[in-house]
């Protein structure tokens, strides 16, 4: 026991543990915040494809200089602003966003072929390397993920009632559409975010997963956002820690991890309820 | 007519002509709705009743003539109507409680977020207490009957105390039982809150023993009166632009079109 605890006092003396560990934390919060919304809202998919526009648009900034995060961003919320114009019709059909989705991924390809001799890019942004974030990186996740749940917190009741109830919230004066416009920038930000940690490939793992398990459990909105931020942090730290002690990857450790969750509590509701 | 001559009335419809697309809904209309009055919405499926709903909502505007309520006209957000969406929306399919879901519904139309807070627990207990859903309320709406789901609705359009409730067709996939239910429900609640009640349906029959009058959507036209005024054969075929047929088995109307099939009794449309 002993020992654990001297090696784990040991590799928080690295800086690039306590790194890791900082932009790890915040991405994985706005991630759980963010996806309470999505897993109600039934736009898991779409927010899925928004990993995968990640890709083009890191790919287009590391090609252009800019960096994987910038053009990520960037081409992401171009996306997401035309997802949340386009409305319902859009957001819900799989046909469309599939389309999208593996357009990007052409795109992203291109990008990368064209920027030639550096194919470790590509398993970066697939996969995630949160141990490879600078210290300056951390701090901007830092703001960004701050400026985000400021934003989300000022959009939070009309949000929650247009996910619930769209047509009421509409005829009691809530804007429908600059609503959604607003979510769908902030859950691109957040899919960005995420894909520091685990990749655009493992995107849903931190966005949907956390949730949807919240979901399961608390019947009341808050008790759920907070179970699912508890969750989505909870499990990114023992991702890395069981990272840093077996060499395997992050973003092997938390789809692992939350997917166990899912299964255990999944279990436990179905063995609740009579039906 | 259950309230006197005198009381300004809920809603005025004023030469009203509502167009949804190219298609007129309802043409140069008149009429008056009292304060606490029963109107039953009725007509073939597609014929504009929950047009004319979101046209009292603000949601659409006539395209000539007026509507309106308590002497204004109708806009978004007016506190002063209760609406009853159809039950299809993504909260008939979430694992929160119906207690979350008035939570979530109360003030959802401002910005910003809100800590809980004890005057809102009072405000949300009491519509569900209206509708006997204390039982259930702490429930996922996902396990809740759909008599309870209407029930938790219709707490929902209480909240605020509406002076008019509009109800899109709240029957809709519940059994004959639970839709006796849920009507003698809301005509207790409107004798006890004297609110006016626009009810859509496709059925007069469930309705006869509680309702005011009839609003009869169709054939582009509406009509608004008693029963026996509206529900005829003249009246109906007038609507329609065809030939109708109202027939009556014991207190039951059922209405037929000249080549004999059921135009209105719902649930073979289904």
């Amino acid at each position: 026991m002993a020992t654990i605890f001297t090696e784990l006092a040991d590799a928080w003396t690295y800086d690039f543990v306590r790194t890791a560990f900082l932009g790890g934390t915040v991405c994985a919060a706005l991630s759980a915040f963010v996806g309470y919304f999505v897993v109600l809202r039934k736009m898991a998919f779409a927010g899925h494809a928004l990993g995968h526009i990640g890709f083009a648009g890191a790919c287009a900034g590391v090609l252009l200089g800019w960096g994987a995060l910038p053009g990520m961003l960037a081409l992401n919320v171009v996306a997401a602003t035309g997802m949340g114009i386009l409305g319902e019709r859009v957001q819900k059909s799989d046909l469309i966003i599939g389309m999208m989705l593996s357009f990007a991924l052409g795109m992203g390809t291109l990008f990368l072929s064209l920027f030639k001799g550096y194919a470790g890019q590509a398993t970066i942004i697939l996969f995630g390397n949160i141990w490879s974030v600078s210290e300056a990186q951390v701090f901007d996740l830092m703001v960004l993920t701050g400026l985000s749940l400021l934003v989300l917190l000022a959009i939070f009741r009309p949000l929650l009632f247009s996910s619930l109830e769209p047509e009421l919230a509409e005829a009691k004066g809530v804007p429908l559409r600059l609503v959604s416009v607003i979510f769908y920038i902030l859950v691109a930000v957040a899919v960005a975010l995420a894909s520091q940690i685990v990749g655009v490939l493992l995107v849903f793992t931190l966005l949907i997963g956390p949730p949807a398990t919240a979901l399961r459990f608390c019947r009341t909105v808050w008790p759920g956002i907070l179970l699912s931020l508890a969750i989505g942090v909870g499990v990114t730290w023992a991702s890395l820690l069981l990272a840093y002690f077996t060499n395997w990857p992050v973003s092997f450790w938390a789809p692992s991890l939350l997917f166990a969750f899912y299964l255990l509590s999944a279990g436990v509701t179905y063995r609740r309820s009579p039906g | 007519m259950t309230t006197q001559r005198d009381a300004p009335p809920s809603i005025r419809f004023t030469s009203l002509t509502v167009r949804y697309g190219d298609d007129a809904v309802i043409t140069d209309f008149s009429g008056t709705i009292q304060p606490g009055e029963f109107i039953a919405v009725l007509g073939p499926n597609g014929a504009g009743k929950s047009t004319l709903l979101k046209t009292l909502l603000g949601l659409l505007k006539p395209s000539s003539g007026g509507i309106e309520i308590f002497g204004e006209a109708p806009r978004r957000g007016n506190p002063q109507i209760g609406y009853m969406p159809q039950l299809r929306s993504n909260a008939s399919s979430t694992s929160l409680s119906g207690r979350a879901y008035l939570h979530a519904v109360l003030e959802g139309y401002r910005w910003g977020f809100s800590w809980p807070s004890s005057s809102r627990d009072d405000v949300v207990l009491a519509a569900l207490k209206a509708v006997d859903a204390e039982s259930f309320m702490d429930r996922s709406f996902d396990v809740l009957s759909g008599g309870e789901r209407q029930r938790i609705s219709l707490a929902q359009a209480l909240l605020g105390q509406p002076q008019i409730l509009l109800l899109d067709e709240p029957l809709l996939n519940l059994d004959p039982r639970r839709q006796g239910e849920l009507i003698e429900m809301v005509d207790s609640v409107r004798k006890k809150l004297n609110v006016t009640v626009l009810f859509v349906g496709h059925d007069v029959n469930p309705l006869t023993q509680v309702m005011d009058r009839v609003l009869y959507i169709a054939g582009g036209k509406a009509a608004l009166g008693m029963v026996d005024e509206v529900i005829n054969s003249e009246a109906l075929s007038r609507l329609y632009d065809a030939q109708m047929k109202v027939i009556k088995v014991e207190d039951m109307l059922f209405i037929m079109a000249a080549d004999q099939r059921t135009i209105e009794h719902g649930d073979h449309f289904h």
